[in-house]
């Protein structure tokens, strides 16, 4: 009899549960194509010194030890990727592979078609799925290349000539008149300042960890940065940190009260999210705790759903007074910003977004990621943050209001290089979600909706909250960000510039490489090649 | 200053290091009446039995008392103890003490009503010291037959020693069970049945009334039953007494060890004493009583040097405890393991692995803990007796193989692991240099 | 002195700190060979993996051996290991002399000397003592053993528990 393992004695009610059956794999006929493992957990027996680290990490009930045999079993149909158990074992000898060679090749229905009808005919269910859209589609930051300064338009030296990252977020004034004297501004504006171009993208407490949030917030603090509360409100305990923090006002209004929305450094009014455009957030029960069921305010195991439109937000007209009434609510003293999923007509969309009085726009690409989204959803709507960013500054640019509002774009930012190519493109900063994840050790297995996130980031279960403590998430991510700047500064310098503003929008510094005129066009780069 | 130390045996030696660890300048004079170098009290059965050679006898390596400066008076007897001149007689030569530790320990009590007892005295032998190892080893030689009277401690190792060199021994003791002090009924049959199946006999229930045989050698042992058995040497193993029968006149408060209190002081001004011949604190009675036994002794005699040396400390008080070994049984026990009315007991019997663990428990805290075999971690139920712990929340957690630290409240665990640690709450002052 | 100490929040119950014990207290100090080969010519199927090397060796089963011992109850796990008290109770409780303070304040044993009476397991109230039963000093005493318990890797400068946890629940320092 196989004896179940695991990392605790009493882990909390899975919905996953029914399909447990130890012993014989539950072959229903019904259920034998679903059963067919995706994953193959290889072990090199002579190497594994049976310490049982695997079994005890894995919350995906996939590896097992039976103390009789003294064996270390899995099972396979069980494996998610998540490669936790790889990255703990002593003697390195596990490898996660793919399980045979898949389906027989067809370009035409890949294994994802084909698991995901065989999932569906099982349950009649909508599939969900974590992290972003993980399906081909152009990357235009893959197809634009950096121009550097040679002889003409000479480098400038990072090492020895300071170079300004920092930036002002918010609406600019309209006018410098010098006879006013002082600044000579006809009307000031609040902005936040921010030391870097680069911002923690909206996460909620109860899509990650506490202690990643945690860590989030004391990175922000310690960079000159912010961190974004996302839709599940403040923890309490982390009031402490609100002047760093970004507030959103989202569909389902988790946590915002006054106190909220004044602690802030900056409050979010969220139409859309790039995963999932046109439709609400999903918290799934699973992953609401004790501690989430206070914050945002519901029930403890409850779905949180939050309705795809703003209900009380039917046309620009309502948004303005949303806008208004929290800027009301916080006296005038914080930027509120409006977020939107990149979506086809998201020019004209931000342009009224800015005329209702938005301070901020954030455009959310794509290849955001998410924490729970139906996955046809997530992999077929919405566009590119690349082409949305241009497209964005150009209307603003052309419709004389660029200064109104700041552009901040988010969606699958990979590198320092994707954030200097976002901001010559029109971005005054970028949000990052996926890459801070990637900081603290995701491997992108895709099942952060599931609660049990083996590294401790897009889970709340007691058991394995430890696995990701606040200081050591704000140490790595510290690092990632110290990283980029460098890099950034190396790249500005390179580019005969010293200062972001110089960067913003500038199409020059860009170039395309294999894109179509009419692609090139809409971004408005020229191509490599073009003077 | 002058610190004087009667008795060269774990309390005394203790008292050394505490001492020394204080006062590098004071003398001390040590007197032992063994002539053999400090040894282990608790060897001597292994010694008999010839399982361990001398290297694992001596509590202390050769240059022990020349290296912390001690002035060893060995094959030496404390005669008589003169407090008002702070004086102590020792072989008839008067000696100043400015402080004084009585670590004398106890001697074998010899029952009263055996018959013979002067006329084979040749063959008769207590067992807890070296000297009485050594003349068994070489009696042992012609002789066959053991009579051991006593199946506590002492005697269950002497018989078990015995059976090692190939002896016939029978045990006889007057309860209706083994151990008595330390086991309960189910635990002594066990051990006895371990040890019978080493070839040790037993006649429980009784006790022994005559030696018989011819010209000062032992034949026979005749017991109250009637019954005779054939022996050619006579172990007495029925408990020790302390040896104040020398203090009695000499103004110490003596009940049935010497009376101390947490610093083991005696009612006498400068005089202190500890180990086996001390009368001090019991935790779980709340009384006072002589606990004979190796982790008492060196904690009192430690706590008493400290305090002679000038440092307080505080000897919070003892409660009963043993491990032992008997054949393939191994067992450790706590406090009180038979139960009285009103206590609760959770125990469990292990048929196959022949584990058995017992608790005793009153008003949600343990008092008396027995676990045969699964020793590991026991230590932890003796912070639990000696703390008082209240464990009605977790009681049914003790008896897992898994109850530990982390099963412990809270705050007793963040003490145990994440502060320094201690037996006896030390606060030296600035050791004076030579 | 520095000790390590536990910090019951951090740990995740991987028990990587008793593989790094047993694999620095491996002659090769490869995890391979000390779990699998060291000194133990068994069947490998033969053996049991839980570092409670008597018990192993009861049921007939060698096993590596670890000095710091990771329990669990519920959600609460915290790797225990000795404390190396200025007053040990274990050394007061020694029935030959073989356990003592060394200069360095490390609680140490004289494993030639000790008989495996056990009566430092009986004292030690944080129940960090365990039996080493692949020596025997006294062979005559079946399951005989030695005293078991962290050393502070006297050939590190770190303990290789506080090295190789992952989360930072073990900490050596002075306190």
């Amino acid at each position: 009899m196989i004896r179940q393992c695991n990392t605790t004695a009493a882990p909390p009610a899975d919905r996953d549960a029914d399909r447990q059956d130890l012993g014989i794999q539950s072959l229903r006929s019904d259920q034998v194509f679903a059963s067919m493992p995706q994953y193959l957990v290889e072990r090199d027996a002579s190497r594994c010194i049976r310490c049982l680290v695997c079994v005890r990490q894995c919350p995906y009930e996939a590896t097992f030890y039976d103390a009789q045999t003294n064996e270390v079993t899995n099972r396979h149909q069980n494996c998610v990727m998540c490669r936790r158990c790889e990255a703990m074992c002593p003697t390195n000898c596990i490898q996660i592979r793919q399980f045979g060679s898949g389906f027989r090749a067809n370009e035409h229905w890949k294994e994802k078609h084909i698991r995901g009808i065989y999932k569906q005919a099982d349950t009649g269910g909508v599939l969900l799925t974590g992290s972003g859209n993980d399906q081909y589609y152009n990357t235009y930051f893959d197809r634009m290349v950096i121009d550097a300064s040679q002889v003409t338009n000479p480098s400038i030296d990072p090492l020895r000539e300071p170079m300004e990252l920092r930036t002002f977020i918010g609406r600019k004034p309209e006018r410098y008149d010098p006879a006013k004297g002082g600044n000579g501004q006809a009307k000031e504006y609040p902005n936040i300042a921010c030391d870097l171009p680069i911002i923690f993208a909206p996460m909620s407490f109860g899509s990650i960890s506490y202690n990643l949030q945690h860590g989030l917030a004391i990175a922000a603090g310690k960079l000159g940065t912010y961190f974004n509360t996302g839709e599940g409100g403040l923890h309490p305990n982390f009031h402490q940190y609100s002047k760093r923090a970004i507030v959103q006002v989202a569909s389902g209004r988790f946590g915002v009260s006054a106190e909220y929305l004044r602690s802030a450094a900056a409050a979010e009014i969220k139409i859309g999210q790039g995963a999932k455009p046109g439709i609400g957030g999903h918290l799934p029960g699973e992953k609401v705790t004790a501690e989430i069921s206070r914050t945002r305010m519901i029930p403890e195991g409850s779905d949180a759903i939050s309705p795809a439109p703003q209900h009380d937000i039917y046309s620009i007209e309502d948004l303005r007074l949303l806008i208004y009434a929290i800027k009301e609510a916080t006296e005038y003293t914080i930027p509120v910003s409006v977020k939107i999923a990149a979506v086809h007509n998201v020019a004209a969309i931000a342009s009224g977004i800015v005329r209702a009085g938005a301070d901020i726009v954030v455009v959310d690409g794509f290849r955001g990621g998410t924490g729970a989204a139906p996955a046809i959803i997530r992999d077929h709507v919405g566009i590119p943050v690349e082409v949305a960013l241009a497209a964005v500054d150009q209307r603003l640019r052309d419709e004389g209001i660029r200064h109104c509002a700041s552009i901040i774009g988010a969606g699958g930012f990979r590198s320092s290089a994707d954030i200097v190519k976002a901001i010559a493109l029109g971005a005054d900063a970028v949000y990052i979600g996926t890459a801070v994840l990637l900081s603290v050790g995701c491997t992108l297995c895709q099942q952060c909706h599931r609660g049990k996130c083996s590294w401790g980031i897009t889970t709340n279960r007691a058991d394995l909250l430890p696995r990701l403590p606040a200081d050591v998430a704000a140490e790595r991510v510290m690092n990632l960000l110290h990283a980029w700047s460098h890099e950034i500064k190396e790249m500005l310098g390179l580019m005969g510039l010293n200062s972001l503003e110089s960067l913003r929008g500038n199409r020059l510094k860009l170039r395309a490489v294999g894109m179509t005129d009419e692609e090139a066009r809409i971004l408005g780069i020229k191509h490599a090649g073009e003077a | 200053m002058r610190y004087v130390i009667v008795g060269n045996s774990f309390a005394g030696t203790f008292a050394i290091e505490a001492i020394r660890s204080i006062d590098r300048q004071g003398e001390i004079v040590l007197i032992g009446d063994e002539p053999e170098r400090l040894y282990s009290r608790a060897m001597i059965h292994e010694y008999l039995a010839g399982v361990v050679d001398e290297s694992k006898m001596f509590l202390r390596d050769r240059a022990f008392h020349s290296r912390l400066d001690v002035t060893a008076l060995s094959g030496q007897r404390a005669e008589k103890l003169l407090p008002e001149s702070h004086e102590i007689v020792v072989d008839g030569e008067k000696m100043v003490y400015n402080k004084l530790l009585l670590a004398v320990g106890g001697s074998p009590f010899v029952p009263p009503g055996i018959e013979g007892l002067d006329a084979f005295k040749d063959c008769v032998f207590g067992f807890t010291r070296m000297a009485d190892a050594a003349g068994l080893s070489r009696r042992a030689q012609e002789a066959r037959r053991v009579v051991v009277l006593g199946a506590g401690l002492i005697g269950m190792q002497a018989a078990e020693a015995f059976a090692h060199l190939g002896k016939q021994v029978t045990v006889v003791e007057l309860a209706n069970q083994v151990l008595p002090l330390a086991t309960d009924d189910l635990a002594a049959e066990m051990l006895q049945t371990e040890m019978q199946e080493e070839g040790v006999q037993f006649r429980t229930g009784n006790s022994v009334t005559a030696l018989l045989g011819e010209n000062g050698v032992l034949r026979a042992v005749k017991l109250r039953s009637g019954e005779e058995i054939e022996a050619e040497l006579f172990v007495i193993a029925v408990g020790v007494r302390p040896n104040v029968g020398w203090l009695r006149d000499s103004g110490l408060v003596i009940d049935r060890g010497i009376v101390v209190d947490e610093h083991l002081q005696t009612n006498l001004e400068d005089v202190y004493a500890a180990g086996d011949c001390a009368q001090g604190l019991e935790l779980i009675s709340g009384s006072r009583m002589v606990l004979a036994t190796i982790p008492v002794a060196s904690e009192q005699g430690l706590t008493a040097g400290y305090n002679m040396a000038g440092m307080e400390a505080e000897y919070r008080g003892g409660i009963p405890l043993n491990a032992l070994q008997f054949g393939r049984l191994q067992m450790v026990s706590y406090g009180y393991v038979r139960e009285k009315d009103g206590q609760e007991v959770v125990s469990l019997l292990d048929e196959d692995k022949r584990v058995y663990k017992k608790i005793v428990l009153e008003d949600g805290r343990i008092t008396g803990t027995l676990f045969v075999r699964a020793i590991d971690r026991a230590g932890v139920f003796r912070r639990l007796i000696e703390d008082k712990v209240d464990v009605s929340a977790f009681t049914s957690k003790l008896l897992s193989d898994e109850f530990g630290a982390a099963a412990l409240p809270e705050e007793i665990r963040r003490e145990m692991f994440e502060k320094p640690q201690s037996r006896i709450a030390v606060r030296r002052p600035e050791p004076q240099e030579a | 002195m520095k000790v390590v100490y536990a910090i019951t929040e951090r740990c995740i119950n991987c028990h990587l700190c008793e593989v790094a014990c047993t694999t620095e207290h491996s002659r090769t100090k490869n995890p391979v060979s000390a779990y699998h080969v060291e000194g133990q010519r068994f069947n490998w199927r033969e053996s049991a993996p839980y570092p409670d090397p008597a018990e192993a060796r009861d049921a007939g089963r060698p096993a590596p051996k670890s000095r710091c011992r990771v329990l669990q109850d519920g959600y609460r796990v915290i790797s225990t290991m000795c404390r190396h008290c200025e007053v040990p109770s274990c050394v007061l409780a020694c029935k030959n002399g073989s356990l003592y303070k060394d200069a360095t304040g490390r609680v140490c044993v004289d494993e030639e000397k000790c008989v495996g009476c056990w009566m430092c397991i009986m004292a030690c109230p944080y129940g960090v003592i365990t039996r080493n039963v692949d020596r025997q000093n006294v062979p005559q005493v079946e399951n005989n053993g030695i005293n078991h318990h962290c050393d502070l890797c006297p050939d590190r400068n770190e303990p290789a528990c506080v090295r190789v946890c992952p989360t930072r629940a073990l900490v050596y320092e002075e306190r």
